[in-house]
């Protein structure tokens, strides 16, 4: 049998089950609007739809009691909305559909909250429903989100927990505020010293969806068209010294040697591993070299990006492959710092080319074909027939644009001889196709060219806008390198992409067309950032390891790191331990005390004071049994009971008052069995 | 749902239960009258949905250690903190509070014994969601202004007769989160006493006024109106006994009754029952129709008896010999 046990009382008033009150009810709803919020744009508004309807529902519920779904209708929809995420993102796991997944279980666990319980699970999904925002998109304007998160869930939290109902708001906030400002000292600490550890456990997921833009390892005509579109940030550049004019930030990407006809695509990774001798300084005098740190963010691929020519680099982990590509271990998960040392312009040892880089398919671009190797003859020697090209370009009605008409089978003969209108894919890979068909050994090469300088923290901002291809030719044991953009669009080169893109204005690019001021704006926007991701986002296992060197560790372990962590964590815990001792003493009534010891005195008489007695009855009591003492501690007692209760009393007040109580002397009781008291046992 | 399978985690969670008990009784000791929550008596562990809290800020790290997310982390340490600091919250909400027990009137079995515990905050903050009762998040719970006090009350169902060592009295808070609960176990100094649950039906009645017989279920001698003396019988009750006639002509007489209820024995012997708790049921039963009806009464048990009064004094203790009854050896 269980033992017994005490039940509470239920009062009358409340049925004290637990049961939401519409207020905790608009915390919660509260909360989920902050934690959906970020996802907004990326899920389908279905899925948003849902969810407003669900708290609208529940809401509607508390308030004016509608009926809320029973259990059968509630599985059914969890079931229709699980097959609709799948049916809409033809997937179940990743962000996006994982996401979405969450939110509709948010939707379906707040009709069917009633309990405390209920809204704890509430808080818990929305709190990772954030959590999720973030592995989206990590930028300033996830600060407030991240704050607003956070306290309003503190609050929701505060708020859910209560089961006499809701808090009064200026109450609650500073409860919360309490608790959030004394948690920030602990989170400071973890955040700086919990061991962090490189690289990812498992598999990131695929980036989501659409609308991700970047490099790929090939170039279909109309590629580097959609990256154009885009100004979102591909990396930030730092140069210590002296930066390159603006038309020669090569930044290098990709190199693509193989050729079938219609795209281009990077070699087999086996072939471009071989680590080769680097630099011939064959040219004199000896070129210009420039430093630089490149933020580079997570685009998922392995291209450092250096600028062009890369010598030095300290990224851990990374190769310089035998096409001059400079290869991450793994693909760039994350926002990576490194730093680099190029030269400008020089001569390198290179190998012979091979026959990929000679290679056309058979039967493809015929007519291109033709045009070379007419070229080719008519100009005498390659350098010649390379100029020839370009002129080709500038001189006849080439146009640069971004809305290019499509290709058909033999896109380089398309291209050539009737759309003559593209972008630099076109140009390059058309470029690159005529050189190899008079027998000249080229390759394209994609990456970015330019970027825009920040007068206000002095670095560069390359955008994906900024995504460019060019062309290398074996020129005399060397490959050189051709941008044949260059020729059709040389404000390109110079000016970037709105100098050589009137029309860009009109297609609404955020990026274009700014007004001096709104400029500036943006460009300390920028600055911002970059600072918010140099030393925020960026923070990890380096720069931890950093931080305790400043602390006078030598190259850190793990183990140093978790050590550390852990004392700091002990010392905060240990100052809130210690002051909650302070704060939880009980405040010393001295009236009482002094009261107290007025009883001890009178018990002297043989007459203690009885628990149920008050001051006046006691000391009347006392009067009778010892009328010399009966003046004394009447004024006493009244005395006391003017301070108790009618006024609060000053401190000088009340120690006078305990003064007076010193002073009474009461003698012992002569015979004190005789007042009916038992006799004491030292009487014996 | 599945009984197989939920009642053994019950028993375990049980035996736990009462270990902690047992461990808490014998590091504390029997309480007395007023008791001050001191830091050593409150204890704090996770509650189910601070546990689960516990295993989404874990996955929350996982997930920011392996996509380096910096925001990531943010979220998950604040949070962490926050969790943390509230420990402090939560342990420092009870301790230093003073509790006293009032009430704890004994009852029938069957009927719940209600009691009521005076929390008295005699510190310079405010105490929030004091409870008192089950660790439960339904039990009700009040917020205490500092030097302000609140009455909670409890009650325990009670099956059987007897004299009950008073079950320790739990109080608890939740605040601020939810994620900790903080509670304090109280083990008064104190016993409750639970009367025999009245039969419904006694078998006997209570004879008519005005008679003087002898009946089923007790021996009626004269009622409340004294209308003159007698010789006594045997084992008259001394109550009885004309004491001032005996002064003043040396003979020992009884006073008798006539008219309006006559005074009641109720005995053990005279009632019929299968057994001793049902034979105590029906005494109750007699007692407290005769309490009711305004009559004097006495009690005859094995091994004990209570002299013939009325009144709630008597009554009460009547019923406390009926509740504590146990076979004379």
């Amino acid at each position: 049998m269980t033992p017994a046990e005490w039940q509470a009382e239920r009062p009358a008033a409340t049925d004290g089950s637990g049961h939401s009150s519409p207020g905790q009810l608009g915390w919660l709803a509260l909360l989920v609007a902050v934690a959906v919020a970020p996802h907004g744009a990326a899920t389908e508004a279905w899925v948003i739809a849902g969810l407003g309807v669900a708290v609208f529902w529940r809401l509607g519920a508390a308030l004016r009691g509608w009926v809320l779904p029973g259990r059968f209708v509630r599985v059914a929809l969890t079931l229709a909305g699980s097959f609709a995420v799948v049916f809409t993102y033809r997937r179940i796991s990743g962000l996006d559909a994982g996401t979405a997944l969450l939110i509709l279980m948010l939707a379906l666990k707040l009709l069917e909250t009633h309990t405390t319980r209920d809204r704890s699970i509430v808080i818990l999904i929305a709190q990772f429903v954030l959590f999720t925002a973030f592995l989206r998109e990590q930028s300033l304007a996830s600060i407030p989100q991240l704050a607003a998160g956070v306290v309003i869930g503190t609050l929701a939290m505060l708020q859910s927990a209560r089961p006499s109902g809701l808090l009064g708001l200026l109450a609650a906030l500073r409860l919360s505020g309490r608790l959030l400002l004394q948690a920030l000292p602990l989170a400071l600490a973890l955040f700086l010293l919990f061991p962090r550890l490189p690289g990812p456990f498992w598999a990131l997921p695929a980036p989501g969806g659409a609308g991700r833009t970047g490099l790929s390892d090939q170039i279909n005509p109309g590629d580097i068209t959609a990256l154009a579109r885009s100004d979102e940030v591909a990396f930030r550049v730092r140069f210590r010294g002296d930066a390159p004019p603006p038309a020669d930030l090569y930044w290098r990407g990709p190199v693509l040697e193989r050729f079938d006809g219609r795209r281009w695509r990077t070699q087999a990774d086996s072939l471009r591993e071989g680590q080769r001798p680097l630099l011939n300084y064959a040219a004199a005098p000896a070129p210009r070299t420039y430093s630089y740190e490149i933020t580079l963010e997570p685009h998922r691929q392995r291209w450092l990006l250096p600028l062009e020519t890369p010598v030095v680099w300290d990224a851990p982990l990374s190769r310089l492959a035998g096409t001059l590509e400079l290869l991450n271990e793994t693909p760039v998960s994350h926002r990576m710092a490194w730093n680099g040392r190029s030269v400008g312009s020089g001569r390198f040892r290179d190998d012979d080319p091979g026959s990929i880089n000679r290679n056309l398919p058979p039967n493809t671009n015929p007519e291109a074909v033709a045009l070379a190797r007419e070229m080719r003859a008519a100009a005498g020697d390659d350098r010649a027939f390379l100029t020839a090209i370009l002129r080709r370009f500038r001189s006849e009605e080439f146009y640069y644009t971004l809305d290019p008409p499509a290709l058909g089978a033999q896109p380089v003969d398309d291209f050539l001889f009737r759309t003559r209108a593209g972008f630099c894919e076109h140009y390059a890979s058309a470029f690159a196709v005529l050189a190899r068909a008079a027998g000249v050994p080229a390759r394209v090469v994609a990456g970015y060219q330019g970027g825009e300088r920040n007068p206000v923290a002095d670095y560069w901002i390359v955008r994906q806008s900024d995504a460019h291809a060019w062309t290398e030719v074996w020129l005399e044991g060397h490959w050189v390198r051709y941008d044949p953009t260059a020729a059709v669009a040389p404000q390109r080169i110079e000016g970037g992409l709105e100098a050589a893109l009137p029309e860009f204005t009109s297609e609404g690019l955020p990026l274009l067309g700014r007004t001096a001021w709104a400029e500036r704006l943006a460009l300390n926007w920028d600055a911002i950032n970059a600072t918010w991701d140099r030393w925020v986002l960026a923070f990890g296992p380096d720069q931890q390891s950093a931080l305790l060197e400043r602390l006078g560790f030598e190259s850190p372990s793990l183990r140093d790191i978790a050590l550390v962590c852990a004392l700091t964590v002990s010392a905060i815990l240990l100052v809130f331990t210690l002051a909650g001792l302070r704060t939880t003493r009980v405040r010393r009534d001295r009236l009482e005390e002094a009261w107290q010891r007025l009883c001890r005195q009178l018990a002297r008489t043989g007459r203690a004071r009885l628990p149920h007695e008050g001051p006046a009855e006691y000391v009347a009591a006392i009067g009778v049994l010892r009328p010399e003492l009966a003046p004394a501690a009447d004024a006493l007692a009244r005395h006391y009971l003017r301070l108790r209760y009618e006024k609060s009393p000053t401190a000088t007040e009340v120690k006078r008052f305990a003064t007076l109580v010193r002073n009474l002397r009461v003698p012992r009781a002569p015979v004190p069995w005789s007042a009916g008291a038992t006799r004491p046992r030292t009487a014996r | 749902m599945a009984p197989a399978a939920g009642r053994p985690r019950r028993r375990l969670r049980e035996f736990l239960k009462r270990r902690v008990r047992g461990w808490a009784r014998r590091r504390q000791g029997t309480d007395g009258e007023l008791v001050e929550l001191g830091q050593r008596r409150v204890y704090i562990l996770p509650t189910r949905s601070g546990l689960v809290f516990g295993l989404v800020f874990f996955t929350m790290l996982l997930g920011a250690l392996n996509y380096s997310n910096n925001l990531g982390f943010a979220l998950a340490f604040v949070l962490t903190a926050v969790a943390v600091v509230s420990i402090h919250h939560c342990q420092r909400n009870l301790a230093g509070l003073r509790v006293s027990l009032g009430g704890c009137a004994p009852v029938f079995a069957g009927e719940p014994l209600r009691c009521e515990v005076h929390v008295s905050n005699p510190g310079r903050t405010m105490r929030w969601q004091i409870a008192a009762g089950p660790a439960s998040e339904r039990t009700p719970a009040v917020d205490l202004p500092p030097g302000g006090s609140t009455a909670l009350r409890l009650r325990l169902a009670t099956d059987r007769r007897g004299r009950l060592p008073c079950p320790e009295i739990r109080l608890s808070t939740r605040h601020p989160l939810g994620l900790f609960e903080s509670w304090a176990l109280i083990h008064p100094d104190r016993e409750l006493m639970v009367y025999p649950r009245p039969a419904d039906t006694t078998g006997v009645t209570l004879p008519p006024s005005g008679t003087d017989v002898e009946h089923a279920g007790e021996t009626v001698r004269g009622t409340d109106e004294f209308v003159g003396l007698r010789p006594p019988v045997p084992g008259e009750s001394p109550a009885r006994i004309a004491w001032k006639a005996l002064a003043r002509t040396g003979e020992l007489l009884a006073k008798d009754y006539r008219s309006g209820a006559g005074i009641a024995w109720l005995e053990w012997d005279a009632v019929v029952a299968p057994d001793a708790e049902q034979r105590l049921a029906i005494l109750t039963r007699l007692v407290v129709d005769a309490e009711k009806a305004g009559r004097s009464y006495g009690l005859r048990l094995p091994g004990s008896e209570l002299p013939p009064g009325s009144g709630t004094e008597h009554y009460h203790r009547c019923l406390a010999a009926l509740a504590t009854w146990t076979v004379p050896s």
